[in-house]
């Protein structure tokens, strides 16, 4: 097939006469070409092959580019010989609220017999099944004024608000700017309208600060001035392969491979989502053209007149040989007049209304008061019908039923528009209430101008007023001169003489007689009917069919339109892809990647990551020899227990909190006591929230009299940060404190175990004295290492072993791990992560986010004891509620399986020994679990109903998922070392 | 939705993290309750305490809900890492105030003390 | 052990790559500090309107207004100072040896003033050329005109879930600050963007 530079897909078709390019939805009826816009219900393709395959694509607004490939999608087999079109013949099952009517009994048959039947039979489209390759991007655009439409009203609005110096940007979802000056011969400024749109359009493009958008819809509007938009950038190109880079791609530490798999330079995204912020906003999006039912109004043949104008006009596409008209308007006989003045031959113009014909239009047939009732040709148009019983041959029917103006994105905060009875249509009601987004104003057709020089007088007041509005002066230029074109109409929607079907909406194939059965059943509201008889729920959103629709139900209720009402208009404006809204976040690259100082180091070791919130930590590193991963866990948990392991500890939140009242403050945030920890000491810490659970805890270390710093966990330092600000800012703002996060800055390491000192003497400089007394438990210094690096240096201890954590500025943290780790070798020190870290943790006792899982008291952690009860600090009051200290409370617990070769799972609840397993007999959960290999048996944590009292006692730990049932001992949670002697060796 | 700050202009509501009613500025005074010297509420007959615990549960928990304006704390989490206080209405979605809750928070205590 | 100065690595290795005419670069040696300014006191800014209610601004470093930068100069090293807020400054300077550069801060802003050494919190990627804006407006939600924002002006923004410092330093010239833990996400964010708009 051959088609020119411009066409669409449906031009490309027309011109190549093809008629039959679809079938409808859920009768098969054979359709074609209905529009010239994106409000095509009918001609949905299958747009490009395999992974890049996309359904539901209109051919009326798809840019033809050499070797596009489009299939039909509503059939099985050849298109003309349909292999569903039987369902035709069966149609009077499919009536209103067939859904509803004919599927929901019995519920086994609608999985399986009804649904299957249905998706084979419907299919709008397939998926690829397939990634979709293609690249997307987001950005984000700031104007003054954005223009919705580069129609006449639009261009108008542009020069005159370009002119004045404001920030425009013109957006428009055809790829030629013109709107309706691409499809009409009107004359503006005395030129014929092409050159005018193209010199209009060279002016802007001259502008620095106006942006030309076209392939670009606005398909939403949203609070304060921000509009959805999303710009076609290379679909009209021939698909290409490209494939989205990884965001870890240069951790393979491969430069020059990294450079060929960059992506070439023709691989753009096909699609970018804007978001635009606007100050003003003028919407010129036109009108829309609808359709009359009639009996048979839906075979390929039958267009709008305006389309068939566009056809005729802008690609030189004559869409048939034979034309008739049928309208209610004088723009139907605009149409007949261009087909005229194209020497194509018009058969007859049928115009519903009693009036002198308000044209002469060489020698077609006029038919004043006319109306056609039924129409004849099985794959498309051969012949019409009149209520008179004439006949007359055409293989092309143009049908006006007036214009719609493109109201939708007024709607999108909950404005209503109004109806106007001169032009027939719903207009947005002026003045613009609440509901209609901020700082929009409407000119042109959209605003129910339909003729030219209005439109363009429109755009060019608006345009010049919300210049200066904003502080522009508008220059003197006037509104281009134009006529305004003959365009009264009549309420005319439907041929009521028409006993045959009359579709309303073709792609839902909803007809008169949905309609009016959903009204006999009751349907009263317009959005009821809508939705039982499935009216304007297709990928066009009824764009045709909705104000006939409406004014069929109107006509059944003996009101009127304007009483009626109208459904709403919601986002998105004409469908959007959803990679569009996926943008780059796709695979690795969903989000962004933490990487702490260590990691290059720990990559180089093998190690295995896992993602704890942003970062990606070293979970374990695993040795030659060592096949499972437990194996490894084990060695890391033992060595460091025997001898020295490092685990980097950088991703702990800090926060550096400075001020006069800096320990005043901190005393309101932790719920124990802290008005009196000494310089150079650190305490642990335990944050309420103001409902009395526990928030966080860590330690906090006093550097200086008015200088602290705070450590949180790595999955709270966001959360606590946001928290302390609160504090600061909202409850105590006359303290004098400052916070500042302080993560980033510092590469911090645990070094633990037996020989942790003898380790760090071999990095601190000898200037410092690391000796139990010298530096004792929970002792905090600022030193210097490596001969004469500043670093901090905390006595404190997760693992419970004799344990330091180091910090060193960030930029020293890649040769400060090598640096330790070669330090320890003689000593046997190794390296371990997350794992580890979690068991040593688990046989030591400590609370981590299993435990602090924002419903735990710090009664029932065990630490009841620590709150204060000497001072006000947030979440002290409220967690002394009585409920909250009952006797019986959760406490945590440790946990033994009384069969040693047994595995504890967390998630198993406590059960009575003999009792059900049953929510009324729970007792409590497992939070965390692990082998203890220091103990050489399972071991785990949980909440168990006044556990403190119940050391020894035997209950079952039930884990219905996984349909186990296990004994355990309640014994007390400190595995290891109770009395803290390694801690303080 | 775009919240315009007031000292760094109009910005992106994806920048802020939403707190809640700016009612959490009003946190009972417990000076005032008699709960900083030292007393455990559970043993004192006077029920300071019980006061103090219905004082913190209705401002932590009690709230209108209102169809029109709210004040609301938003925090400036991707920004200057400020809290403000938002006046927004909930059915036209506009924006009447932005302050720095700090401003509004010091305003309070300086009033509460002129009492 | 035989002590020796442990090797400094900055978060990107001094990454450095041109796409045409437009340069993206890792800025190392840079001491960044944050100096706290008044003790929170609303600040005055000019042209806006919001209430007094605070204490007034106690403020000894003269800062400029929260978005903007200015550039002073103490001990022969020229330091920008980038306000983030109303309380809270960063000083920016090229520096190889921080205590002699918060050593200087020191003495131009007194003894007691509450600092930060944030010089490793951060990295520092300088995007130069024709290609800068369009670049960044695939994942900067600020308008970057420069009616608005200025030369020396700046934003705490984020892109692409990465909160940012963004600074302008020419009319095609930016420097943007992200955490450095982040420095290799951010700078794929950098990279695709201008691969995009190239």
């Amino acid at each position: 097939m051959r088609g020119y530079e411009g066409d669409t897909l449906a031009s490309a078709l027309l011109a190549n006469g093809e008629r039959l390019i679809a079938r409808s939805f859920k009768t098969h009826r054979p359709r074609g070409i209905f529009s010239a816009g994106s409000e095509e219900p009918n001609a949905l393709v299958q747009l490009r092959r395999s992974a890049f395959t996309e359904p539901n694509t209109r051919a009326t607004t798809t840019q033809l580019y050499n070797g596009l490939a489009a299939s039909s999608q509503h059939h099985r087999g050849s298109l003309k010989y349909d292999l569903m079109a039987f369902m035709d013949l069966v149609s009077p099952l499919l009536s209103a609220g067939f859904y509803y009517k004919t599927f929901m009994w019995p519920k086994s048959f609608w999985e399986s017999v009804y649904e299957p039947l249905i998706r084979a039979a419907a299919g709008l489209g397939r998926l690829s099944g397939a990634a979709d390759p293609g690249l997307y991007d987001k950005g984000f655009l700031h104007c003054d004024i954005l223009i919705i439409g580069a129609g006449p009203a639009g261009l108008a609005a542009a020069l005159a608000a370009g002119r004045s110096g404001a920030r425009v940007i013109l957006a428009d979802e055809d790829f030629s700017m013109g709107g309706r000056l691409n499809r009409d011969r009107y004359e503006i400024d005395g030129a014929r309208a092409a050159n005018w749109t193209a010199a209009a359009l060279a002016e802007l493009q001259s502008m620095d600060h106006v942006r030309l958008a076209p392939r670009t819809t606005v398909w939403g509007a949203f609070d304060h001035g921000i509009y959805g938009a999303v710009e076609c950038v290379t679909d009209h190109l021939p698909a290409m392969p490209a494939k989205p880079i990884n965001q870890d791609r240069d951790e393979d530490h491969d430069h020059d491979r990294d450079r060929d798999r960059s992506p070439s330079k023709t691989c753009k995204p096909r699609q970018i989502l804007w978001r635009i912020y606007a100050q003003r906003t003028i919407l010129c999006a036109g009108a829309s053209e609808r359709p009359i039912a009639f009996g048979n109004n839906d075979r390929p043949g039958i267009m709008l007149a305006g389309a068939v104008r566009s056809y005729v006009n802008r690609w030189g596409v004559a869409p048939g040989k034979h034309f008739a008209i049928f309208t209610n308007n004088d723009d139907g006989w605009r149409t007949a007049a261009d087909l005229a003045n194209r020497g194509v031959k018009v058969r007859a113009i049928i115009d519903s209304r009693d009036i002198a014909p308000p044209h002469s239009t060489g020698d077609a047939e006029i038919i004043m008061g006319g109306r056609i009732i039924d129409t004849k040709g099985r794959s498309g148009l051969r012949a019409i019908t009149l209520a008179n019983g004439q006949q007359i041959e055409t293989d092309c029917l143009a049908v006006s039923g007036g214009w719609n103006p493109n109201v939708h994105l007024t709607c999108h905060h909950g404005s209503r528009p109004l109806w106007r009875d001169d032009i027939c249509a719903f207009v947005p009601a002026p003045p613009l209430p609440a509901h209609t987004p901020a700082r929009m104003v409407l000119a042109g057709a959209a605003n129910g101008a339909l003729t030219l020089y209005a439109a363009l007088q429109q755009g060019h007041t608006a345009g010049a007023q919300q210049a200066q509005e904003l502080g522009f002066t508008p220059t003197s230029s006037t509104a281009p001169r134009a006529q305004d074109e003959p365009a009264a109409t009549s309420p005319f929607w439907h041929v009521t003489q028409s006993t045959k079907r009359a579709w309303l909406d073709l792609q839902n194939d909803v007809t008169v007689k949905d309609i009016a059965l959903a009204y006999k059943e009751g349907y009263r509201s317009v959005e009821h009917v809508k939705r039982y008889t499935t009216l304007s729920m297709g990928t066009d959103q009824g764009k045709t069919a909705n104000i006939p629709a409406l004014a069929v139900l109107a006509k059944l209720a003996g009101t009127s339109i304007r009483d009626i009402g109208t459904t709403m208009y919601r986002p998105p404006f004409t469908p959007v892809t959803i990679g569009a809204f996926a943008g780059r976040a796709r695979g690795t690259n969903f989000r962004p990647h933490c990487l702490p100082p260590s990691h290059d180091w720990a990559r180089a070791q093998g190690a295995v990551f896992t993602q704890t919130g942003l970062w990606q930590r070293a979970q374990y590193y695993p040795r030659p020899g060592e096949s499972h991963w437990r194996q490894t866990v084990d060695r890391e948990v033992l060595q460091t227990r025997n001898s020295v392991g490092i685990c980097d500890v950088s991703t702990l939140g800090k926060i550096d909190i400075q001020g006069d009242d800096a320990a005043q403050f901190i005393n309101h945030i932790y719920c124990n006591a802290f008005g009196k920890l000494k310089i150079g000491k650190t305490r642990y810490g335990l944050m309420l929230r103001e409902d009395g659970m526990v928030m966080d805890d860590g330690t906090t270390a006093r550097l200086a009299q008015t200088h602290f710093i705070m450590t949180t966990t790595t999955a709270n330092a966001a959360a606590v940060y946001r928290h302390l600000e609160f504090c600061r800012q909202c409850l105590w703002p006359d303290l004098s404190v400052h916070l500042t996060p302080v993560t980033e800055q510092w590469a911090q390491y645990a070094i633990a175990g037996p020989k942790a000192r003898t380790l760090l003497q071999k990095i601190v400089d000898p200037a410092f004295e690391l000796s139990n007394d010298a530096f004792p438990f929970m002792a905090c210094a600022e030193i210097t290492i490596c001969g004469g690096i500043t670093a901090r240096l905390f006595r404190i201890s997760f693992s419970g072993e004799l344990a330091y954590e180091l910090a060193a500025p960030a930029r020293y943290g890649d040769a400060l791990i090598r640096t330790l780790m070669s330090a320890g070798k003689d000593d046997g020190a190794a390296p371990y992560g997350t794992e580890a870290l979690n068991v040593m943790r688990i046989e030591k006792g400590h609370a981590a986010g299993n435990e602090l899982n924002g419903q735990t008291t710090a009664h029932n952690l065990g630490m009841g004891q620590m709150v204060s009860k000497k001072k006000d600090a947030i979440g002290i009051v409220l967690s002394r509620r009585e409920e909250l200290c009952r006797a019986d409370a959760l406490r945590l617990s440790g946990f033994i399986p009384k069969d040693r070769a047994q595995q504890l799972q967390a998630g198993a609840h406590f059960i009575a020994k003999g009792q059900e397993a049953s929510t009324q007999q729970d007792q409590g959960w497992m939070s965390s679990t692990a082998y203890s290999p220091t103990l050489g048996h399972s071991i785990g944590l949980g909440f168990i109903r006044a556990g403190a009292d119940r050391h020894g006692e035997t209950v079952s730990a039930v884990d219905l998922l996984r349909g186990r049932s296990i004994d355990v001992e309640i014994v007390s949670p400190h595995f290891l070392d109770p009395q803290g002697e390694r801690l303080h060796g | 939705m775009i919240i315009d700050h007031p000292l760094l202009g109009p910005r992106d509501a994806s920048e802020f993290t939403y707190l809640g009613d700016a009612a959490l500025l009003d946190r009972p005074d417990t000076a005032l309750l008699d709960f900083a010297d030292g007393a455990d509420g559970a043993d004192r007959a006077d029920g300071a305490a019980a006061n103090a615990i219905r004082q913190f549960h209705d401002y932590l928990y009690l709230r209108d809900n209102i169809a029109g304006q709210t004040r609301e704390l938003w925090f400036h989490e991707a920004g200057d890492g400020s809290w403000l206080v938002v006046t927004r209405d909930t059915v036209t979605h506009e924006i009447a105030k932005v302050e720095m809750a700090r401003d509004v928070a010091l305003a309070k205590k300086h009033n509460d003390e002129a009492k | 052990m035989d002590n020796t100065s442990l090797k400094a690595k900055p978060p990107l290795g001094g990454y450095r790559k041109t796409f045409g005419d437009t340069t993206l670069q890792e800025m190392t040696g840079l001491a960044i500090i944050a100096i706290a300014t008044s003790n929170g006191g609303a600040v005055k800014v000019p042209g806006r309107d919001h209430n007094q209610l605070a204490v007034s601004a106690n403020d000894p470093l003269d800062a400029p207004a929260p978005g903007t930068s200015n550039v002073i100069h103490q001990d022969q090293i020229a330091i920008r100072l980038l306000s983030l807020r109303q309380d809270l400054i960063l000083a920016v300077f090229t520096a190889q040896n921080n205590r002699n550069a918060i050593e200087a801060l020191r003495n131009k802003f007194g003894r007691t003033i509450p600092i930060t050494d944030q010089s490793d919190a951060w990295v520092v990627l300088g995007l130069s050329g024709p290609l800068s804006e369009s670049a960044l407006e695939r994942i900067c939600s600020i308008d970057l005109h420069q009616d608005v924002f200025a030369n020396g002006d700046l934003a705490q923004t984020r892109m692409e879930h990465i909160s940012t410092i963004l600074f302008r330093s020419g009319d095609e010239a930016f420097q943007i600050f992200a955490p450095r833990s982040y420095a290799r996400s951010f700078l794929h964010a950098v990279e695709t963007s201008i691969h995009n708009v190239r």
